[in-house]
């Protein structure tokens, strides 16, 4: 079994999404986050625990999608938004967004890997640094129907 | 008939239970179980007709739960819903006793196909 990873694109995770967000989700193509401090970051493992894939995710990405996941109204999450506090529900749904967006890097041919955890804003700290050399970042903007858009962006250390 | 549905996200457990619902099966009746361990103790005082567990879950995974189910000798029928979708995985599931394994994120038809012959 191969070690390389799939790269997401606005088609997979378009479809991906619909599954779990309901029809009509928008993903288009957008630039990677310049500066990933202030993100919300994914990590994903290996099998030999090796970090090989992150995504990076805006508090807007965050907070609408960890709410449509349970049906929070729009109006709550907006409001976690412009309060810049974002509940501990809405964070655990988004860590199980995160759980089922593990399945957009891998297939039948690629290595497993497996979320570990979601790294908050301002403490990434040098986690990503081995990604500055081989990992390819990969910018997405999402539309989620009837809650709002966000950004995210996946790094794969591979070279 | 009583299922039994094993995941350590609320969110996730009330779209199992929606989606049961808008597959036909909400006429049954449905408990919850935050993780392994909780789930044992809710199966032990009264063993239900079908587990759905996820695969990953703190204290104790859907696999070991699985494992200590059929070293008890409980037959229960048992069903991952997981992102653990691998070949390996479904082995690993399959080898453990699981009947099942539905992959996350799933549908309304994912659990019509594959329930309707578990629950018949």
């Amino acid at each position: 079994m191969g070690t390389s990873y799939e790269h997401p694109n606005p088609a997979s995770i378009a479809d991906l999404f619909e599954i779990i967000f309901g029809e009509n989700v928008g993903v288009s193509d957008g630039a990677a986050a310049a500066d990933i401090t202030d993100q919300h970051t994914a990590t994903f493992l290996d099998p030999n625990d090796n970090l090989v894939a992150a995504c990076t995710c805006d508090s807007a990405f965050v907070t609408y999608s960890g709410a449509a996941l349970s049906m929070i109204p729009a109006e709550v999450a907006n409001e976690m938004i412009e309060d810049g506090e974002i509940t501990d529900e809405v964070k655990a749904n988004f860590f199980e967004v995160m759980n089922i967006c593990s399945k957009l890097l891998m297939s039948d041919a690629s290595a497993h890997l497996r979320l570990e955890k979601v790294i908050a804003p301002g403490q990434l700290g040098d986690t990503l640094s081995a990604f500055e050399e081989s990992g390819t970042a990969l910018g997405f903007t999402v539309d989620i129907p009837r809650y709002g858009r966000g950004s995210l962006s996946f790094l794969i250390n591979q070279p | 008939m009583k299922i039994l549905v094993v995941d350590d996200s609320p969110a996730m457990r009330m779209m199992v239970v929606r989606t049961l619902r808008q597959a036909g099966f909400g006429g049954n009746d449905v408990e919850q179980a935050e993780d392994g361990v909780a789930a044992l103790e809710n199966i032990r005082a009264s063993t239900p007709d079908l587990v759905l567990a996820d695969w990953n879950m703190p204290n104790m995974t859907g696999i070991e739960l699985l494992e200590a189910l059929r070293a008890e000798e409980n037959n229960v029928d048992f069903g991952f819903i997981t992102t653990e979708s691998t070949t390996a995985m479904r082995q690993k599931a399959t080898d453990a006793g699981a009947k099942f394994l539905i992959s996350k994120p799933f549908t309304v038809e994912a659990f019509e196909k594959v329930l309707a012959t578990v629950l018949s």
